[in-house]
């Protein structure tokens, strides 16, 4: 894997707010990584799922959201025929809730979740640790 | 909607059992030692149950464990003597003292004495109003409703009369007719405070849900919150550039402003008021703060809020029970709308009930538009422990909302189907509390 690689991957970023999907964005971009597809809600993000030629290497995508939540996100995509093996990161701000989210996260085969707030450096490690990629590979690719 | 109605053993709660012992304590005030013996024989017939006279009920035998089964069917007098009033003033004082009182007594009325058993009643009725007394005559030497006019009406079912020469089958049963009634009374007020107590704990409950409720969706904007003050934090800070760390600064303060609003509204929600008085407040600003805790559930299952008529009001009232009955209702809306729904609100102002005052009521509906509630169910949905939402309702919610609405705030609460779609909740409350 080289910095090129990374700069050619493509991911989408799943969050009602703004704010939060500019930040990581941002994160991301610090990380090296060029190309994204944003999305307000589930439904927004099925549609570019749906569209086989634009490329998506991963997905970041918030957990509570109005009208489809990040769960029907994630199943829709597992069980789409040429996507089902997207890399899938879940973000979530609900702690108390974290076991339930595990359990049904694992039944669908999530790649990692982030709990918010995060700083730069869990992303990091958990987008590289989805991507199956290592840091090494990353910064002097 | 056939699900059954969830019931609450009321046993779990805390405090619910108390041992209750039967008291069995009878005095006779009389100043013949014959008739005090005869009636002592009685009742309690042996001798082992009779209390001497001199010995103070501290030094009683220990009570025979009432109430078992076997043995409940079994009279179980303890019997006091008392020959003249200072006497059975004295025993009357040191039975309160000790926390053993008399559940009867039969008092003679001619005790020989300055003062008549009738004025001695009333006078014990000072120090113990709950002993019932029942007055042994020869003569008709007072009226009934003279007895009554001494010991006054509150009392009229405390006492009871007979008259001499009286069978042992009318002492007998009119001791135990007035001990039963004693113990009845005794164990009705400690039910009614165990109710009252169990009642409290389940509003208690039921706002700590709505607590939990309100808790999950500020944990949610929090989150958020907390993610644009770290983020911006953090980017700002590794790009350096002097135009971004202003702007992020700026997001930072937002973010901070809003989680303290935020924050300010949970913890009103929290403040549990043991008695909360009716103060001024506006009305509308009860039902908007309902919206905004609600706004992350709305916003999740798409509902939209539409405020048709929307009169802004001031009413005496209690601003968090107003909250608390709010999102109660928009909780129990949303629950029956989705993928998506609609929420109709109005609040205006309308006649009294007894119809001579205008615009001394204000009313207020909140419609929904979900499937409505089916005939054969409406009856029951006001039902205390009544929930069609399984193990995530408690079936207290609407019963809260209406004890909120008619008991704190004396107005009326009530519940239909519109007759377009949905459920309708009409809620009236005077705008000033009555003295």
């Amino acid at each position: 894997m080289s910095k090129l690689n990374i700069s050619r991957m493509t991911i989408m970023i799943v969050d009602d707010d703004d704010e939060v999907r500019g930040i990581i964005k941002d994160y991301l971009t610090m990380f090296g990584f060029r190309s994204f597809i944003e999305a307000r809600d589930g439904a927004e993000a099925y549609r570019f799922v749906l569209d086989t030629i634009q490329r998506i290497d991963l997905i970041i995508s918030d957990w509570e959201m109005p009208r489809t939540d990040g769960l029907s996100l994630l199943k829709a995509v597992r069980s789409h025929n040429g996507r089902y093996q997207t890399p899938f990161i879940m973000v979530t701000s609900q702690q108390s809730q974290e076991r339930m989210k595990i359990t049904s996260a694992k039944r669908h085969a999530i790649d990692c979740y982030i709990v918010k707030p995060f700083r730069s450096e869990i992303l990091r490690e958990k987008v590289f640790q989805a991507l199956k990629l290592t840091e090494d590979a990353a910064q002097t690719g | 909607m056939t699900q059954a109605a969830k019931k609450l053993n009321v046993v779990d709660l805390p405090q619910a059992k108390k041992d209750y012992e039967y008291n069995w304590r009878v005095l006779i005030v009389e100043d013949e030692p014959a008739i005090a013996e005869g009636i002592k024989a009685i009742i309690a017939p042996a001798p082992a149950a009779v209390v001497p006279i001199n010995r103070s009920s501290r030094s009683a035998p220990p009570n025979k464990p009432a109430g078992t089964p076997s043995e409940s069917h079994k009279d179980q007098f303890e019997v006091v003597w008392a020959k003249n009033p200072t006497e059975a003033l004295h025993h009357i004082k040191q039975s309160i003292l000790n926390g053993k009182p008399f559940a009867m007594g039969f008092f003679d009325v001619l005790l020989g004495s300055e003062i008549d058993g009738i004025e001695l009643v009333r006078q014990i009725h000072l120090m113990d109003p709950k002993i019932h007394a029942v007055f042994v005559t020869a003569y008709h030497d007072r009226t009934v409703d003279s007895i009554n006019q001494i010991l006054g009406a509150n009392k009229s079912d405390r006492w009871d009369y007979m008259n001499k020469p009286f069978t042992d089958g009318a002492i007998l049963q009119k001791a135990r007719n007035a001990v039963a009634m004693w113990n009845l009374k005794e164990q009705k007020k400690l039910q009614d405070e165990q109710l009252s107590e169990a009642s409290q704990l389940l509003r208690q409950n039921e706002r700590n849900s709505t607590v939990a409720a309100v808790g999950r969706s500020v944990a949610h904007e929090f989150g958020n919150l907390l993610m644009h003050i770290v983020g911006h934090a953090e980017i700002a800070l590794m790009k350096g550039d002097l135009a971004q760390m202003r702007n992020a600064l700026t997001t930072i303060l937002k973010a901070g402003e809003t989680a303290s609003s935020v924050l300010s509204k949970f913890k009103k929600m929290n403040n549990v008021e043991v008695n909360p008085e009716l103060v001024n407040i506006k009305l509308n600003a009860s039902i908007d703060e309902a919206i905004d805790l609600m706004a992350h559930d709305f916003n999740k299952r798409n509902i939209k809020v539409t405020k048709i008529k929307y009169h802004q009001v001031e009413i005496e009232a209690n601003h968090h029970s107003l909250v608390q009955v709010f999102i109660n209702l928009f909780t129990n809306a949303a629950y029956v709308m989705s993928p998506s729904g609609q929420i109709d609100i109005s609040v205006a102002k309308c006649v009294n009930p007894e119809g001579d005052k205008p615009d001394s009521w204000v009313e207020i509906k909140v419609r929904d538009h979900g499937p409505g509630i089916p005939q054969d169910v409406l009856p029951y949905v006001m039902n205390p422990f009544y929930t069609t939402k399984g193990n995530k309702g408690t079936g207290l919610g609407l019963p809260i909302c209406k004890e909120i609405i008619e008991a704190e705030h004396l107005g009326e609460f009530s519940l239909a189907n519109h007759p377009a779609k949905g459920v309708e909740v009409t809620i009236k409350v005077p705008i000033k509390q009555e003295e």
